[in-house]
C-alpha cells in the first residue's frame, strides 16, 4: 500500500468539487470506528442489496449499495473499512484517506457520512475532526442513541450540529430508527457549508505546517486534503512524497521541536483538546465524574518519573508477593507429596516400579507442583493489574520506552503476554500490520520471563538467595526474582533496538491508547483467570511433564551399574547414575557448560528443558530422586546439600544460582516457542530461519551473560 | 509382585511415556501444532 502515490491524473480531484445535479446519482462514503453499527446502518440504509468488490492493489474489501431517495435518485452507498483514524501508516486506514482525497480508482464521494457511537463519542470524534476537514459535504449519523440513553448519557445534538459545523441525526440502526431522516440529510447535504478544520492551530504550527501544504498541493493533493495530511505527516514523516514534501516535513518537524513541541504527539494533542471541550459542552455522562478523578489519578500514575517509579514498586510488590504468600502453600503441597510418597513406596515392594514412582514421578511431576500457588498468586497479581485499568497505563508508561527502540506501539500487547507464555504472545503479534515491525516483535518476545521459568527462578531463589529484609521493607528474595524479570524486559528492549537498526529496519509507529477508567475488579473474572491458569500448568505437569519425567527416570536408572563390593550406599548410587544413560549425556555435555560452572546434571537438565522450561525442576527433582537418599527431603534441601566428592566444597552455590537463572532469562529452552517462531515469521525455509537467528542470537546472549554472571560474581566473593 | 512382573510394568510405562513424548515432539516441531498454553484466547486474531 502506497500512501499519497496514486496516479497523478487522480491526484487533481478537489474534494469540494461543485454539487451533482438534482437528478445524477449521488455517491456516498460510509465511514466510523470499528463496532459503531456501521455495517448494519449500511444494511438498513441500502435494504441489503450489497455487491462486494476489490479496490486495486489492495486486498481490503470494499462493500458498494443502492437506494433511491425521496426525489427518486440513485444514492450508491460505499462501506469504507472501520477505522479509528486516518493514519497514512496503517494500510486500512491509508486506503480511506486515499478514497476520500480522490487519489483511489473510484471517484471522490459526494456525500460522508460518518458513523459515530453516542456511547463512545469522545473516541469516536477524533476520526470525526479529521474527516470535517475534508471539507466534503458531511452528514454524522449519532447510532446506539438508545443504549447511550440507557446508560445515562445524554447527547445534545444542537450542541453538537453547533460544535462539529454538519448535519447529525441520532440514529439506532438496529431497530431502523432515524433511517428516513438520515436519507433526507444525506439528499441535502449540498444545500449546507462545507465543513471545516474545528480548531485553532497555534501560529508557531500553522507557520511550519504551511510549507508542507504547499508542497502537497504542488503534487496535486486538493487543498483541503493537504491541510489534514500535512499534520497527518509530522506525527511520522512522509516516504512515500516526492523531495519537497519530505524536505518541507522534515524542516517542520524541527521548528516544532525548536519550539518546544513534540511533533510526534502534536495532531492528537491538538484533536483531544478540542475533543474535550465538545465532550464537555454536548455530553452529560453520569461516569465523566469518574472519569475526572482516574484523571487526576493518572496525572500521577502516569508522570514522567513518578509513574515509572510506582510501577517499580507494584511489580517489586507482586514479586514479593510471589514468595511471602506462597510459601506455606508450597510447604503443605510438599508435605502432601512426600506423605503420597511414603504411601506409595509401602505399597509398591522394593524394585524398578518403586523408583519409577516415587523418584521418577512423584519426585519428577511433584516438584513441579509445588509451584502452583507462586504461579496462581502471579496471575492474580496480572488479573488485578488489568481488570483495574492499571495495565492500560503500565502500557503507556512502556510505551516511551518502546517507541525510542523502535518497536511497534501495538507490540506492548504480545510483550505482556510474554510473561504468561511467548506462544499465545507470540501469535498476538499479527495485529501488528506491517512485517517487519511484527517480526522485531516476535524475535524479542521469548525474552520476557514466561510462567515456564518461574519455577526454575523460585526453587534456585529460595534454595540459595537469602531471605534477607534490605534497608528494611524489601525482601531480597523478591527483589533478585523482579531483578530476573527486568533483565528480561531490558534485553528484549536492548535486542528490538538492535534489530531495528540491522535486520528489521523501519520507522515506529505511535500508539493510540484508550485509558479506561480506574475500576474495583470482579472477583469472579480474577478467580477464572487463576483457575485457568492453574488448570494449564498443572494439565502441563500431567502430560508433558509427567511424560518427560519417566523417560528421564528410565535413562538415570539404565543401565544398572553393580557398585563394588564394600561401597557406600551413597557413592553406588552416584556411580550408578554417572554409569546411565543420563549421566553419560551429561558428562558428554559437560564440557560446554563448564565454563558456566554447571556440571553435568545442571547441563543435562537443561537439554532437556528443551520440551518445557519447568522440565528443569523435573529433572534436577528425578535426577536427585534417583542419586539421593530417601530421607524426604525437599529439591531445595538436596541441592544445597550437594557435595564434591573430592573436595567436600558445596556444588551449588548463590553463584551458581545466579549464572542459572540469568542463563534461564535468556536462552529459549522452549520447542513450542520454535515451533510457533516458524509458523508465524513466515513459515517453511523463512520461518526456519528466522527461528535459526531466534534461538541462535539467545543461546549466545544466554552463554555470555551466565559467563560474567559467574566471573564477577565469583570476584566479588560470592561464591566462598 | 515379582521383580520380573515390575520390569514388565516397567517398560510398558516408559515406552508408552516415550511414544508420547516423541509423538509431542514430531506435530509441535513437524506439524507447528500450537502447543498447551497457546490458546487464541489472548487476541491473536486480527
Amino acid at each position: 500500500m502506497t500512501v499519497g502515490a496514486a496516479p497523478d491524473a487522480a491526484r487533481g480531484t478537489d474534494t469540494t468539487s461543485a454539487p451533482p445535479a438534482p437528478s445524477a446519482p449521488l455517491r456516498v462514503a460510509l465511514v466510523g470506528n470499528p463496532n459503531t453499527g456501521k455495517s448494519t446502518l449500511f444494511n438498513v440504509l441500502t435494504g441489503l442489496r450489497q455487491r462486494v468488490g476489490n479496490f486495486a492493489g489492495v486486498t481490503v474489501e470494499r462493500v458498494e449499495g443502492t437506494y433511491r431517495d425521496e426525489a427518486g435518485r440513485s444514492v450508491t452507498v460505499l462501506d469504507l473499512p472501520g477505522t479509528y483514524s486516518l493514519d497514512p501508516h496503517t494500510p486500512d486506514e491509508a486506503i480511506a484517506l486515499d478514497v476520500l482525497a480522490g487519489r483511489s480508482d473510484s471517484p471522490v464521494p459526494d456525500v460522508l457520512v460518518i458513523v459515530a457511537d453516542a456511547l463512545h463519542l469522545e473516541r469516536n470524534l477524533y476520526l470525526v475532526s479529521q474527516l470535517v476537514e475534508l471539507g466534503l459535504p458531511t452528514v454524522v449519523a449519532l447510532n446506539q442513541v438508545d443504549a447511550a440513553n440507557k446508560r445515562g448519557v445524554q447527547v445534545d445534538i444542537v450542541e453538537l450540529i453547533h460544535e462539529l459545523g454538519v448535519t447529525v441525526v441520532p440514529t439506532v440502526a438496529t431497530k431502523g430508527e432515524g433511517i428516513d431522516r438520515l436519507r433526507r440529510a444525506i439528499s441535502r447535504a449540498h444545500e449546507l457549508p462545507r465543513p471545516e478544520r474545528r480548531f485553532d492551530m497555534p501560529t508557531v504550527v500553522r507557520d511550519a505546517l504551511a510549507p508542507i501544504e504547499a508542497a502537497l498541493v504542488a503534487e496535486g493533493v486538493s487543498p483541503h486534503a493537504a491541510g489534514l495530511e500535512a499534520l497527518l505527516h509530522i506525527t511520522a514523516p512522509a516516504h512515500d512524497h516526492g523531495p519537497a514534501v519530505h524536505d518541507a516535513v522534515a524542516s517542520a518537524r524541527t521548528k516544532l521541536l525548536d519550539a518546544g513541541l513534540n511533533p510526534e504527539s502534536l495532531e492528537a494533542e491538538l484533536r483531544y483538546g478540542w475533543i474535550t471541550g465538545v465532550v464537555h459542552r454536548a455530553v452529560k455522562d453520569p461516569d465523566s465524574r469518574e472519569r475526572t478523578t482516574s484523571d487526576r489519578v493518572d496525572r500521577v500514575l502516569l508522570h514522567k518519573v513518578w509513574g515509572m517509579l510506582i510501577f517499580l514498586m507494584l511489580m517489586g510488590l507482586v514479586f514479593q508477593s510471589v514468595f511471602s504468600w506462597a510459601a506455606p502453600l508450597q510447604d503443605a503441597i510438599e508435605s502432601s507429596l512426600t506423605w503420597v510418597g511414603g504411601q506409595v513406596g509401602a505399597l509398591i515392594p522394593e524394585g524398578d516400579l518403586r523408583s519409577l514412582v516415587v523418584d521418577g514421578v512423584i519426585a519428577g511431576v511433584g516438584g513441579v507442583l509445588v509451584f502452583l500457588p507462586q504461579i496462581a498468586i502471579l496471575f492474580l497479581f496480572i488479573g488485578i493489574l488489568e481488570d483495574s485499568g492499571y495495565m492500560a497505563r503500565a502500557a503507556f508508561i512502556m510505551d516511551r520506552y518502546m517507541r525510542k527502540v523502535g518497536l511497534h506501539g501495538r507490540s506492548f500487547i504480545p510483550l505482556v503476554s510474554g510473561y504468561a507464555c511467548a506462544v499465545p504472545a507470540i501469535m498476538a503479534s499479527r495485529t501488528i500490520e506491517r512485517p517487519r515491525d511484527r517480526l522485531a516483535t516476535i524475535m524479542v518476545v521469548p525474552l520476557m520471563s514466561c510462567s515456564a521459568r518461574l519455577p526454575v527462578y523460585t526453587l534456585l531463589i529460595g534454595a540459595f538467595v537469602p531471605a534477607l529484609q534490605v534497608a528494611g521493607i524489601i525482601d531480597l528474595q523478591g527483589l533478585v526474582l523482579l531483578s530476573m524479570y527486568l533483565l528480561g524486559t531490558l534485553a528484549a528492549l536492548a535486542v528490538a533496538f538492535v534489530f531495528r537498526r540491522t535486520l528489521l529496519r523501519g520507522q515506529t509507529q505511535p500508539l493510540i491508547l484508550e485509558l479506561p477508567p480506574y475500576r474495583i475488579p470482579s472477583a469472579r473474572a480474577l478467580a477464572t483467570t487463576v483457575a485457568h491458569r492453574s488448570s494449564l500448568f498443572v494439565r502441563r505437569a500431567g502430560t508433558v511433564i509427567l511424560a518427560l519425567s519417566v523417560v528421564l527416570w528410565a535413562l538415570a536408572t539404565y543401565p544398572k551399574s553393580v557398585a563394588p563390593a564394600g561401597m557406600a550406599d551413597e557413592a553406588a548410587q552416584e556411580l550408578q547414575l554417572a554409569n546411565s544413560f543420563l549421566g553419560r549425556a551429561g558428562h558428554v555435555i559437560e564440557p560446554v557448560m563448564r565454563p558456566l560452572g554447571f556440571d553435568w546434571k545442571i547441563s543435562v537438565s537443561i537439554v532437556s528443558s528443551f520440551a518445557a522450561r519447568e522440565v528443569f525442576v523435573s529433572s534436577m527433582g528425578t535426577i536427585y530422586g534417583v542419586g539421593g537418599s530417601e530421607d524426604g527431603a525437599g529439591l531445595p534441601e538436596k541441592l544445597k546439600a550437594e557435595r564434591d566428592p573430592v573436595t567436600g566444597a558445596p556444588v551449588y552455590t548463590v553463584v551458581t544460582a545466579l549464572a542459572l537463572m540469568v542463563f534461564y532469562v535468556f536462552a529459549l529452552m522452549c520447542m513450542s516457542t520454535v515451533a510457533v517462531t516458524v509458523r508465524e515469521a513466515g513459515g517453511g525455509a523463512t520461518g526456519w530461519r528466522w527461528a535459526g537467528v531466534q534461538f541462535g542470537y539467545m543461546f549466545v546472549l544466554a552463554y555470555a551473560a551466565a559467563w560474567l554472571v559467574r566471573v564477577a560474581a565469583t570476584a566479588a566473593g560470592w561464591g566462598a | 509382585m515379582t521383580p520380573a512382573m515390575q520390569t514388565v510394568i516397567v517398560v510398558a510405562i516408559v515406552l508408552i511415556a516415550l511414544a508420547y513424548v516423541g509423538r509431542r515432539a514430531w506435530s509441535t516441531l513437524a506439524k507447528g501444532k500450537q502447543a498447551e498454553g497457546g490458546s487464541c484466547k489472548e487476541g491473536c486474531h486480527k
